[in-house]
């Protein structure tokens, strides 16, 4: 379908779209591409058909888990599409933990505007998605730009990355370039077009979406993290952007994201080579409270303890969100055990165990520890290293006299392993002594002697003279 | 019966019996695991058994040691002891542990005691003598005499007089029951006076001297004659060796050596 760029078209559109980018949760099952590599982002774009392109996000996210994102272009037309399509490009984002589990995923839908320019088709879109359930993977995907421009497509290749270090998301562009935070949209700036590099930053806390102009507020890109809400900014260094952050705030430009639905919107159009283009950035998005997920510490063992008949566990474990049900869990070997239920209330909650070895095998055996909320989020699981050892250490008694002496009798003792209590003892009248041994591990023997043959008491001796 | 049970006893039993008593049972153990028995620590001239007798509540009894080095594989044996001495006995049991008890046993007499008879005349003499037993006994000591006339004296040494010779018989006994038996003869008893016998001499009158010849059986005389040149009297004497005095006086009246007077009186 070939599209003539009219702004009143566009105006509808818009409106249009506005309905439309309403966050549509879809099931999706699990998908195959969890293990692709993610920093060949390009070559992993791929149309695998049916208007279907394929991209993937994912470095695990601070949580652990790994964002698989993918175009869908329900239109067809931006598949190699030399004409002016219109329509709708649909997002999906999909969200799995390390074991391939999906835990969620999300859709948004995307309009597109189309122009035209020096005989290029492009479009261009922007978006952001919100995570339908768990802010704490808010993922901001770029723009696509171009669909056709060199073959190539810009928007999607920008990875979602974390950066532990500066604790935020960053994108890379398909060129490779680094960006702090996520680059909504950059793609004149390394096509040499002119643009400009304004990053713009989503972010999230946990509890909120916050989306802010590193330019304008570089010196502190992430302040007011959990406290302050941004809006979509820009820098004013460029006629594209001219809302400043009040302003934007009061005029609808950007707004905070609070739990609930949430409309932004933002078009806007800028002068490309003689032509104004114009773009429309619209969603609406619903927000819902962060679920967060539990935490757990492990203060009990530690690494490489040893486990004889049990050994006791002993830790915390958080749940932001009052009320939710929260259970320990802990498995090793064969063995997986509740250790507790909470009920969360937003502090650390103590709990402690005494995990029986019962069923396990002597060796080196790995114990896990996690916590999982009534509404599916899961704790990172605290590993432990625990050294199994349930064989008694065996105690060997030396030879030693047994027959009539009235001398001391000094008993020694060996052991396998561990340590004994006294690697002899000198009896010096009759009496049992125990000797104890302990292993590492705290498996206990014990072996008493008894000595009976010592007689230090002189015979008795009675003289009788006469008869 | 006496019990020494303590080595405290024992001593103090050793002390009094060596200062005070000749003759005992001395015993010493070297620890309260010894006990001494003794029914009887009176002097004998027998042989003396020992019994011992050993316990153990332990290890139990190993062997008893004898004093003659024999090894007396039991609790309990007899030790026959015939002469005094030391006896140490031994005890062992089986752990090793010894108990020794010495016995010293020295109140066995076997020597006979010693009788000296002295009689305090031995020249003849017409007095009783003196004979005086002297016995001694340095073992257990004497315990009695028994005089010729079936006496008992409980004394070490005893004079018995005798009036007349004869054969007289002492015996000692000593504490332990031995016996010795001595006699001693008498014969230096003379009681009997000498006899003088006068020979005859004249008694009739007779103007001469009368001599008068006496002799004696024993003895000696003072004189054997006598010549009575007038009348008067003399006593012979005879004595003998014991003693023994007679006297014989001879009065002789029938001489008259006086012739007779005339007177012759004229007148009246």
């Amino acid at each position: 379908m070939r599209f003539k760029f009219y702004k009143k078209i566009l105006l509808a559109l818009l409106i249009s779209i506005v309905g439309i980018c309403t966050i549509n949760v879809q099931e999706a099952s699990a998908t195959e591409w969890y293990d692709l590599p993610e920093d060949n982002w390009f070559s992993n774009g791929e149309i695998v058909g049916n208007g279907l392109y394929r991209c993937i996000s994912g470095s695990p996210a601070p949580d652990g888990n790994i964002h698989v994102v993918y175009w869908e272009d329900n239109d067809v037309w931006n598949y190699e599409h030399p004409s002016y399509g219109e329509g709708y490009t649909k997002l999906t984002g999909y969200v799995y933990d390390l074991n391939g589990k999906e835990l969620r995923h999300y859709t948004h839908y995307v309009n597109v505007a189309l122009g035209e320019s020096n005989g290029y088709n492009y479009r261009a879109s922007s978006y952001w998605i919100v995570p339908s359930s768990n802010m704490t993977t808010a993922i901001s995907v770029g723009w696509g730009h171009d669909a056709c421009y060199g073959g190539e497509y810009h928007g999607l290749r920008l990875p979602l990355l974390w950066d532990s270090g500066k604790e935020q998301y960053f994108c890379k562009d398909y060129a490779g370039s680094e960006m702090d935070g996520l680059n909504i949209w950059d793609p004149d700036k390394n096509h040499g077009e002119g643009g400009y590099a304004t990053n713009w930053h989503i972010g999230c806390d946990g509890r909120y979406v916050y989306i802010y102009d590193s330019d304008y507020y570089s010196h502190f890109p992430l302040e007011g993290k959990g406290k302050k809400i941004y809006c979509l900014n820009n820098s004013s260094s460029n006629s594209m952007y001219t809302q400043t952050k009040e302003s934007a705030i009061s005029s609808n430009f950007g707004r905070s994201l609070l739990p609930g639905t949430t409309d932004i919107y933002y078009d806007y159009s800028y002068n490309l080579n003689g032509k104004t283009v114009y773009y429309i950035i619209s969603t609406n998005c619903t927000l819902v409270p962060v679920n967060a997920a539990p935490t757990l510490t492990l203060s009990a063992p530690i690494n490489s303890s040893y486990l004889s008949s049990s050994i006791s566990l002993a830790g915390t474990v958080k749940d932001g969100d009052n009320g939710d049900v929260v259970k320990v869990y802990c498995s090793i070997g064969s063995k997986k055990e509740l250790i507790t239920t909470l009920t969360a209330n937003g502090s650390n909650q103590s709990f402690s165990y005494n995990l029986s070895s019962s069923g396990l095998s002597d060796g080196t055996q790995t114990l896990k520890v996690w916590a999982e909320d009534s509404k599916g989020d899961k704790s990172t699981e605290v590993a432990r290293t625990l050294i199994v050892d349930k064989t008694a250490p065996v105690i060997s008694i030396g030879d030693y006299t047994k027959a009539p002496t009235n001398k001391d009798i000094t008993v020694t003792a060996k052991v396998n392993e561990g340590s004994l209590n006294a690697t002899s003892h000198t009896f010096t009248v009759n009496g049992s002594f125990t000797f104890t041994a302990i292993d590492s591990a705290g498996n206990k023997t014990t072996k008493t002697v008894t000595i009976s043959n010592i007689d230090k008491v002189k015979p008795k001796l009675k003289i009788i003279v006469g008869n | 019966m006496k019990k020494i049970r303590t080595s405290k006893v024992l001593v103090f039993t050793m002390l009094v019996s060596i200062l005070l008593m000749p003759y005992n049972v001395m015993a010493s153990g070297t620890d309260s695991d010894v006990t001494i028995v003794i029914n009887d620590d009176k002097p004998t001239n027998q042989d003396i058994n020992i019994t011992v007798e050993t316990s153990d509540d332990s290890s139990g009894i190993k062997e008893i040691i004898l004093p003659n080095g024999e090894k007396v594989v039991k609790a309990n044996t007899i030790y026959t002891v015939t002469e005094n001495g030391s006896y140490i006995f031994k005890v062992s049991d089986n752990a090793g542990n010894e108990t020794e008890g010495t016995v010293v046993i020295d109140n066995i007499d076997k020597k006979l005691p010693t009788l000296e008879l002295t009689s305090d005349k031995t020249k003849p003499t017409n007095q009783d003598v003196v004979i005086t037993a002297t016995a001694s006994d340095t073992d257990s000591g004497i315990k009695e005499i028994i005089l010729p006339d079936g006496s008992e004296v409980r004394e070490e040494s005893k004079t018995y007089i005798v009036s007349e010779n004869g054969s007289y018989t002492f015996k000692a006994i000593d504490n332990a029951g031995n016996e010795v038996e001595k006699t001693i003869e008498v014969t230096n008893i003379d009681k009997v006076p000498p006899v003088i016998t006068v020979e005859p001499y004249e008694t009739n009158w007779i103007n001469q001297d009368i001599t008068v010849k006496v002799t004696v059986d024993k003895g000696k005389l003072n004189q054997d004659s006598y010549t009575f040149t007038e009348n008067g009297s003399f006593t012979f004497i005879a004595e003998d060796e014991a003693g023994n005095i007679t006297k014989e006086t001879i009065t002789i009246t029938n001489i008259d050596k006086v012739k007779p007077t005339i007177k012759i009186i004229v007148g009246e």
